[in-house]
């Protein structure tokens, strides 16, 4: 082998590199495109995907729309209770003011179900012994002042002195909202 | 001076040893040869170039999915928040649906009560499960035959309608059961105490 020989071999090697790092830049060419069409195309769909959680949020805000200014108006009603104590001592109050009789009082805390916003009343039991107009006016302004409260039961009867009333309620007042 | 061809040529030996040229398409080898090189070189380029193109087109598109993936995530926090709303408010509307003020109808009952007529006993229940039914028992003590119809009257005028209503006499003493629903009240409730 002559200096021409390898002279030969050196150019014809040189050659053959450069088209096999043509050939490997074109495959990597080929790879990196594969990439962007794929990616493209998740693009794409996300793209359509954003659409259409952003029509269903719109529809959402618009169907809720009512809803939510119920929720935000009752609210405060729910936040103005507090705690059990601070109930309890509310509703003190409240009979003291209305200068009835009391013949019972009972307060109890009790769990509501199927209502996992409201899922603690305090429950009251009382018995008052009066006149028809006061224990009736009471009664309706602790339903007026307190409109979260519910009675669950109501019973009126004679009372032990004549012309009195008996009145036996059971309510329930929801503690907080979560 | 001027020496003749055909002279010198006869001065010349003869070189056996030296191949006769190339024919003319051979020739073309070596630049066909060059020009495949400047080709292979301007085809890695051009790749090289398109490599870094895609390279470019794919970091966008990898932008531009994590930006999309950032917004459906926000969209679907927001979505949540107003669900649990959503859910809270109707919790709240099923409770004040069944807590609707029973004292105008005991004040409507008792006013629907005339002369010679008597309210033994008045018992208003919500029903459990159903906090917007209410169960009605009354005693009446009267009478006058039309006493229990005007004070089903007042009850209706405050808006309940009566369901399986009941009714027996026993020493004067009319005993009145139903089962009311308030008319305008939203759709049933069920939370339990």
């Amino acid at each position: 082998m002559n200096n021409k020989h390898i002279a030969l071999l050196i150019v014809a090697l040189m050659a053959f590199g450069l088209v096999q790092a043509t050939l490997w830049v074109r495959d990597k060419r080929d790879a990196e495109h594969k990439k962007v069409a794929a990616k493209a195309s998740e693009e794409n769909s996300k793209n359509q995907q954003l659409q259409i959680e952003r029509t269903q949020l719109a529809a959402l805000n618009q169907s809720s729309e009512g809803l939510l200014r119920f929720l935000e108006a009752w609210q405060p009603y729910f936040d103005s209770v507090g705690s059990a104590q601070s109930a309890e001592a509310a509703f003190t109050m409240k009979a003291k003011e209305g200068n009835l009789l009391s013949v019972s009082q009972r307060f109890e805390q009790a769990a509501i179900a199927n209502n996992p916003s409201l899922t603690n009343a305090l429950r009251v039991h009382v018995t008052f012994e009066d006149k028809y107009v006061a224990l009736l006016n009471w009664l309706g302004r602790v339903e007026k002042e307190y409109p979260t409260l519910r009675i669950t039961s109501l019973r009126l009867a004679r009372g032990t002195r004549a012309g009195d009333l008996r009145m036996e309620i059971s309510m329930e007042q929801p503690l907080a909202l979560k | 001076m001027q020496i003749q061809r055909r002279i010198i040529d006869d001065f010349k030996t003869d070189r056996k040893d030296i191949l006769p040229p190339l024919p003319t398409v051979l020739r073309l080898i070596p630049v066909l040869f060059y020009c495949s090189i400047v080709l292979v070189a301007v085809l890695a380029s051009l790749f090289w170039l398109q490599l870094q193109v895609a390279r470019e087109r794919l970091v966008q598109h990898e932008r531009a999915v994590a930006d999309a993936d950032a917004q459906l995530q926000r969209i679907k926090d927001e979505k949540g928040r107003l669900e649990g709303l959503i859910l809270r408010a109707n919790n709240v509307e099923k409770w004040i649906a069944g807590s609707q003020p029973i004292q105008p109808l005991a004040v409507a009952i008792a006013r629907s009560i005339q002369k010679g007529s008597t309210l033994v006993e008045l018992k208003i229940t919500r029903k459990d499960g159903s906090a917007g039914q209410l169960q009605l028992d009354m005693r009446l003590a009267t009478s006058d035959q039309r006493q229990l119809d005007r004070t089903i009257n007042a009850i209706a005028a405050e808006g309940y309608r009566f369901i399986s209503p009941q009714q027996s006499v026993s020493n004067g003493v009319i005993e009145y059961k139903s089962t009311l629903i308030w008319q305008n009240a939203r759709p049933e409730t069920n939370e339990e105490t």
